[in-house]
């Protein structure tokens, strides 16, 4: 993962080209693609980078992918009988017998 | 106090609380609006209908903040007893889910302020884990490649809670809430008492932490004192 080298702003003959995005940018802006809050030119050049970069498309698959394992997980772990036992308890809590 | 009577002939009593606010910014279209309606009415197998409906996922907010199961339930026992006392007062603006999320979040935190300060933790530094920079992570090349088959191994659940635990409470929460119920910034800024930048950088902050210790723990390097630096 190396950042582009940048235009020679000394060089005239130099022409314009767009600026490519970097790894450190990418990383940078990474949350703001995942929440797809990301401006239509960056995310261009978001994923423009991701089409010659494969440690960055590995680097954002695992960081959308982490919180979303942690979900799962911790849904794996309600116990079976959690459900019947907070029924029970909000009936007795907030339900007044006649 | 008001008393109610129950679809099924039960007498059920309400009290207004404090618990916390139930609107939000914009009016959102939400799959529980027509239960919610008839759980207003004293509708009571419809109150029942949303406990089971999002008890699983309120549990497990509330489990991957508290980190133990206990405190978890009473978190779930907590949030929807604050539910049933401001349901005459929901008035529709967010999602129930989030609104669930949000008391959840502030039962598990205050629990743990009050019970066990310790577990609080501090901000996540993430200069310890980002320094080396960006690693081309080969041996999670299958992880990164097949993110579904990755979700269905209990190697990697483990390792998600042990990552996941390695983060202070707050970061846990942040991340949680916008997994659980994909909350929009406003509501997470709102949430966490703060502005939308900040909250933007402090949750991409925690998801570098939780992707960085996750690596380490799959690879079979947990942090181990690194993590500590992050209780």
């Amino acid at each position: 993962m190396t950042d582009p080298p940048a235009n020679d702003p000394n060089d005239p003959a130099s022409p314009p080209r767009p600026v490519a995005m970097g790894c450190e940018r990418l990383v940078h802006l990474l949350g703001e693609y995942v929440d797809n809050t990301l401006a239509q030119g960056d995310r261009v050049a978001f994923e423009g980078h991701m089409t010659v970069c494969g440690p960055c498309v590995a680097f954002v698959r695992q960081y959308a992918f982490a919180p979303v394992a942690a979900r799962a997980a911790l849904l794996l772990q309600a116990p079976p009988e959690l459900e019947a036992r907070l029924l029970s308890f909000l009936k007795k809590r907030v339900v007044r017998p006649k | 106090m008001k008393v109610s009577r129950g679809a099924r002939g039960d007498t059920v009593a309400t009290t207004t609380t404090t618990a916390a606010p139930m609107a939000a910014a914009d009016r959102v279209v939400d799959v529980d609006a027509d239960v919610i309606a008839r759980a207003r009415t004293g509708d009571y197998a419809a109150f029942e209908a949303l406990v089971k409906r999002h008890q699983s996922r309120v549990y497990g907010l509330a489990l991957g903040i508290t980190k133990n199961a206990a405190e978890a339930e009473e978190v779930a026992q907590d949030t929807f007893v604050s539910l049933f006392e401001n349901l005459e007062t929901f008035r529709g603006d967010a999602r129930l889910s989030t609104w669930l999320f949000r008391v959840a979040t502030n039962h598990a935190l205050m629990k743990l302020r009050k019970k066990r300060p310790e577990a609080m933790g501090n901000a996540t530094d993430l200069e310890p884990l980002m320094q080396g920079g960006v690693s081309p992570f080969d041996a999670l090349s299958l992880w990164a490649r097949n993110p579904d088959e990755a979700l269905m191994s209990a190697e990697v659940h483990a390792a998600v809670v042990a990552s996941l635990d390695a983060l202070s409470a707050e970061d846990r929460a942040l991340i949680l809430v916008r997994a659980f119920d994909d909350a929009s910034h406003d509501d997470l800024a709102h949430q966490f008492n703060t502005t939308v930048p900040a909250i933007k950088s402090r949750l991409h902050r925690a998801r570098l932490a939780l992707r960085q210790l996750l690596e380490a723990n799959l690879r079979g390097h947990p942090p181990g004192a690194q993590a500590q630096e992050h209780r």
